[in-house]
């Protein structure tokens, strides 16, 4: 299964898509926001799930989950990695258009299982 | 009537008996009868019918329609004669019935001439009554009518039977009930009385008072009239704010608007006399609930307190005069210790380096005087501040490993001039199996063995001082050290062998005179040996000599890393140049530096004061610092604090303090400073722990811990583990970037904060929470700084902050390094 990962935090970034690889996954990872939407246009066939952060450099996570929601016939299932502080209300998530979240600091196995979730349905 | 066995007479007595059991005799007419009587007149229609019961009698209706009279005489009655079969009689001309035809009725004009009849029987099959119908003309009934008669016969009985059953049942009911009640009822009494016995218990011992929800005093009982010195009448009727001071009628509202809404209070609480006079009270008021809940009066239960609390507050005030005197009386010694030891200190130093240079003869014997003078002063200081230290409960015993043969030999060293001065054998013995090292206090092991061996030396003038030191037992684990102190001295006479541990006491009145010394030594001596847990005796033969023997708990140390440690040596070879900074205000201490470091490869730079010390730091780079605690301006506590937690220093301190106290070691090391040397120092052990302290400073070593540093571990691998399943090389490589990425971030965030760039100040320090968040770093100081890059603020509000984080972060890679060397490992 195919997951976009978008997350400019390096550490995390690297920690987790070694953590997705490691259970099978193919990860495509992205450091700031605007890559990814032009990948995920010309790509949206073979993603199975979008793992993104908000805040990201160029474009943020809202534009990329926009995006991806303007795509017809796309069947992408989206996940947000929110953090506590000054950030989005998990509500406002949903309004983007996102199937689920996870707060920050998160454990791998938990983010594994919603994915498999979203994925399985 | 088949009557069987029985008599008609017994017969006719049952018969009455149930009729009276149904209790309708001469009862008022009844609807449910009449209608009866009614409908049994329509269906058969008749101008009369009749329901009624016969006694020994007469027959009486219940019953009737067309019929003014109430009753008749048996004797001239139609149903006496239906009352003797099952079935229904029927007359149809009763001129023409030999039983009925000589009947005044049926004689009489319009007689009667039709009847027709039912008895009415009951369960038990006894009749007691009729349902009867008459005309005035000869008829027949017909068959339904004949049956709807027996029907109406037939719920006549069920009528009286049921109303019968449910008199009965109602009864019984009424008698259960009856009973439930006056079990009830004995149980109230019983829990009255018990009420009331508690209740006379509680007036008989306290003062009871009732109000009313408003407050206002419904009773009273005679104590507590006598506890207000108020008569009760003067009481009653009167708000309860009649007994409270000004101050608590305004604070008593609340309290009294809890009791209104049925809170309970208890407490003690203080009320006027009559006089004016205070009274104190314990006291409960409850209130007193109706069944709906409302407050319907408060009761109130109080004691007469007041000796107690004045005692109370009495001995509370002495307390509090009791403490703050102590509390003067400490501030008193550690000034005292202060104010007297600078200068004897400033006097031993100079005339050491005095004595270092090779003065002629006649300068240094006046030198060596100076010497011995300012040495003897210091002593009687010390003794006198030991005592009031003791004496305060502020003496405190330490607890460190030392080697036993050093104390010894350093008391030894101290003492041996003396001893050869007046040509004494001066000499101790090590008995067998001693430990080489001891936990224990050091210093006070070398105060007392001074005290015992120099008293030795002085009442001594010719022979052996000697102490002697072995195990207690002399084999196997030791538990005790035992010490015991001989000399060939003038000794001891027995009456005075008593008194020479008690404070300010010679064995001799000239004693003082003739030998110096203050009369404290032993009294000291005892004290610190029993603080410690052991015992100190002495035995004495005037002229002979005498022995003392005093006995310390052992503790042995075992661990061997301790003995690689590095000990006091002040001609190490290799000596670092290196760049130091001294505050200290004191003009004296400061010149007594000076020339201490004039033949060091020490640079020494000066600050007089905590303020100038910081600027000096900030500007310059140091080794090493000197800090003197009590300065002006700005004291070596604050400096200490502000080197660690503002300048984010980690230059090595040692503090120089008059205060010998272990507390005050303690409250130095808990803010930051690296060691601690309490004046007046010698010369080697300044040297010997700037030495070790230069040398140390250069290894990695623990960043000092801050006060209300937390004592959580920092970091936590629990993140990665998960991420990675386990995979060191990962880890380290996340553990690596970590370390390069957060160090950038924090130089990002400065050069943001100096560029008043607030907003990617901000941005950063979000990013950052995912790092921190996976080596499970404390995100606090992180959230602060996003919050407040959010607000807009000043740079300065910031800036603390930004510090804080960049110490956090040492920290944290601090931790980083000890766990990626463990990795190597």
């Amino acid at each position: 299964m195919k997951v976009v990962l978008i997350e400019d935090d390096e550490m995390l970034r690297k920690s987790l898509s070694f953590f997705l690889k490691s259970k099978g996954h193919e990860v495509v990872e992205f450091e700031n926001g605007l890559d990814p939407i032009d990948y995920i246009r010309k790509n949206y066939a073979d993603i199975s799930i979008i793992v993104t952060d908000l805040n990201l450099p160029f474009a943020g996570g809202r534009q990329v989950i926009h995006a991806t929601r303007q795509i017809k016939d796309a069947d992408i299932q989206i996940i947000v990695l929110t953090s506590s502080g000054v950030e989005s209300t998990e509500l406002e998530v949903f309004e983007l258009g996102a199937d689920d979240f996870i707060s920050k600091p998160f454990s791998p196995a938990v983010l594994l299982k919603r994915i498999e979730k979203l994925t399985s349905t | 009537m088949d009557i069987g066995g029985k008599g008609e007479k017994q017969l006719e007595i049952e018969r009455l008996k149930e009729l009276l059991s149904f209790g309708i005799l001469d009862t008022s007419p009844e609807k449910e009868f009449d209608d009866l009587a009614q409908l049994a007149s329509i269906i058969c229609d008749t101008p009369t019918a009749l329901i009624s019961f016969i006694d020994d009698s007469r027959q009486w209706y219940k019953a009737k329609v067309g019929m003014d009279l109430l009753q008749v005489p048996i004797e001239d009655t139609f149903c006496r004669h239906t009352i003797r079969q099952d079935t229904l009689l029927e007359i149809p001309d009763a001129s023409q019935d030999d039983r009925v035809c000589t009947n005044s009725f049926v004689t009489k004009e319009n007689g009667v001439r039709y009847y027709a009849g039912i008895a009415l029987k009951t369960e038990k099959g006894l009749p007691i009554g009729t349902v009867c119908v008459i005309d005035h003309k000869p008829r027949l009934l017909d068959e339904p009518q004949k049956k709807a008669l027996e029907i109406l016969a037939s719920h006549t009985i069920n009528l009286l039977e049921t109303r019968k059953k449910n008199t009965r049942l109602g009864r019984e009911l009424e008698n259960v009930l009856k009973k439930k009640i006056e079990e009830t009822q004995e149980l109230l009494n019983l829990k009255e009385a018990e009420y009331n016995k508690l209740f006379q218990a509680i007036t008989r011992s306290n003062g009871v008072v009732e109000f009313s929800p408003e407050g206002f005093i419904l009773s009273v009982n005679k104590n507590f009239s006598e506890m207000t010195g108020y008569h009760e009448q003067e009481l009653v009727g009167k708000h309860h704010t009649v007994l409270l001071d000004q101050e608590d009628q305004a604070k008593n509202l609340l309290f009294w608007q809890s009791l209104k809404s049925g809170a309970f209070q208890s407490g003690r609480f203080k009320r006027l006399r009559k006089d004016g006079s205070v009274l104190y009270i314990q006291a409960s008021y409850s209130p007193v609930l109706d069944s709906h809940e409302q407050v319907i009066r408060i009761t109130k239960i109080a004691q007469d307190i007041t000796m107690e609390t004045h005692y109370r507050l009495a001995l509370e005030k002495a307390k509090k005069i009791a403490d703050d005197l102590n509390a003067q009386k400490d501030t008193f010694i550690a000034n005292m210790s202060h104010e007297i030891r600078t200068p004897i200190h400033a006097i031993i130093g100079f005339t050491d380096l005095l004595l270092e240079k090779n003065l002629p003869e006649e300068f240094s014997s006046k030198l060596e005087a100076i010497k011995l003078a300012g040495d003897t002063l210091l002593y009687l200081v010390n003794d006198l501040l030991d005592l009031s230290k003791i004496e305060a409960g502020l003496l405190q015993i330490e607890h460190l490993p030392y080697r036993l043969e050093e104390a010894v030999r350093d008391v030894f060293g101290m003492l041996r001039l003396k001893a050869a001065q007046k040509g004494l054998q001066f000499d101790y013995h090590f008995g067998p199996n001693l430990p080489e090292m001891v936990v224990g206090d050091k210093n006070r092991l070398i105060q007392i063995l001074i005290n015992l061996l120099g008293n030795a030396i002085k009442f001594t003038h010719h022979g052996a001082v000697h102490l002697d030191l072995r195990n207690e037992p002399p084999t196997g684990e030791p538990s005790n050290l035992h010490f015991t102190i001989s000399d060939t001295g003038i000794g001891i006479s027995k009456e005075k062998l008593d008194l020479i541990f008690e404070r300010f006491t010679q064995a001799e009145a000239n004693t003082s005179r003739k030998y110096g010394g203050t009369g404290l030594g032993l009294n000291i001596s005892r004290l610190l040996i029993e603080k410690q847990g052991g015992w100190i005796r002495v035995e004495s033969e005037p002229g002979k000599g005498s022995r003392f023997e005093f006995s310390l708990p052992c503790k042995i140390y075992f661990n061997e890393s301790f003995a690689a440690a590095p000990l006091r040596d002040s001609d190490r070879p290799n000596k670092s140049s290196a760049r130091i900074l001294m505050c200290e205000d004191n003009e004296l201490n400061q010149r007594l530096v000076q020339s201490l470091f004039r033949n060091t490869p020490y640079q020494l730079d000066l600050a007089v004061n905590g303020i100038e010390g910081l600027n000096l730091l900030a500007s310059k780079a140091y080794d090493l610092v000197l800090m003197d605690i009590q300065m002006p301006e700005m004291d070596g506590y604050q400096a200490i604090r502000a080197i660690r937690t503002d300048l984010k220093s980690t230059v090595p301190v040692i503090a120089l303090t008059a205060h010998s106290m272990v507390a005050e070691r303690e409250k130095c090391l808990s803010l930051g400073m690296n060691d601690y040397l309490s004046k007046p120092f010698k010369k080697e052990a300044l040297l010997a722990k700037i030495e070790f302290w230069l040398n140390h400073s250069k290894e990695l070593k623990e960043p000092p811990v801050l006060e209300g540093g937390k004592e959580e571990p920092l970091i936590s691998l629990e993140q990665l583990e998960a991420f990675s399943g386990g995979d060191n090389d990962f880890q380290k490589e996340m553990l690596l970037l970590f370390r390069n990425q957060s160090e950038k971030a924090l130089r990002d965030m400065t050069t943001y904060l100096a560029g008043g760039d607030l907003i990617n100040l901000g941005a950063m320090a979000h990013k950052l929470k995912s790092s921190f968040g996976m080596v499970g770093a404390d995100l606090l100081l992180l959230e602060n700084l996003e919050t407040l890059a959010s607000r807009k603020p000043a740079p300065d509000e910031i800036m603390p902050v930004l510090s804080a984080l960049e110490n956090q972060l040492r920290q944290l890679h601090f931790e980083v390094e000890k766990i990626l060397n463990n990795f190597k490992a």
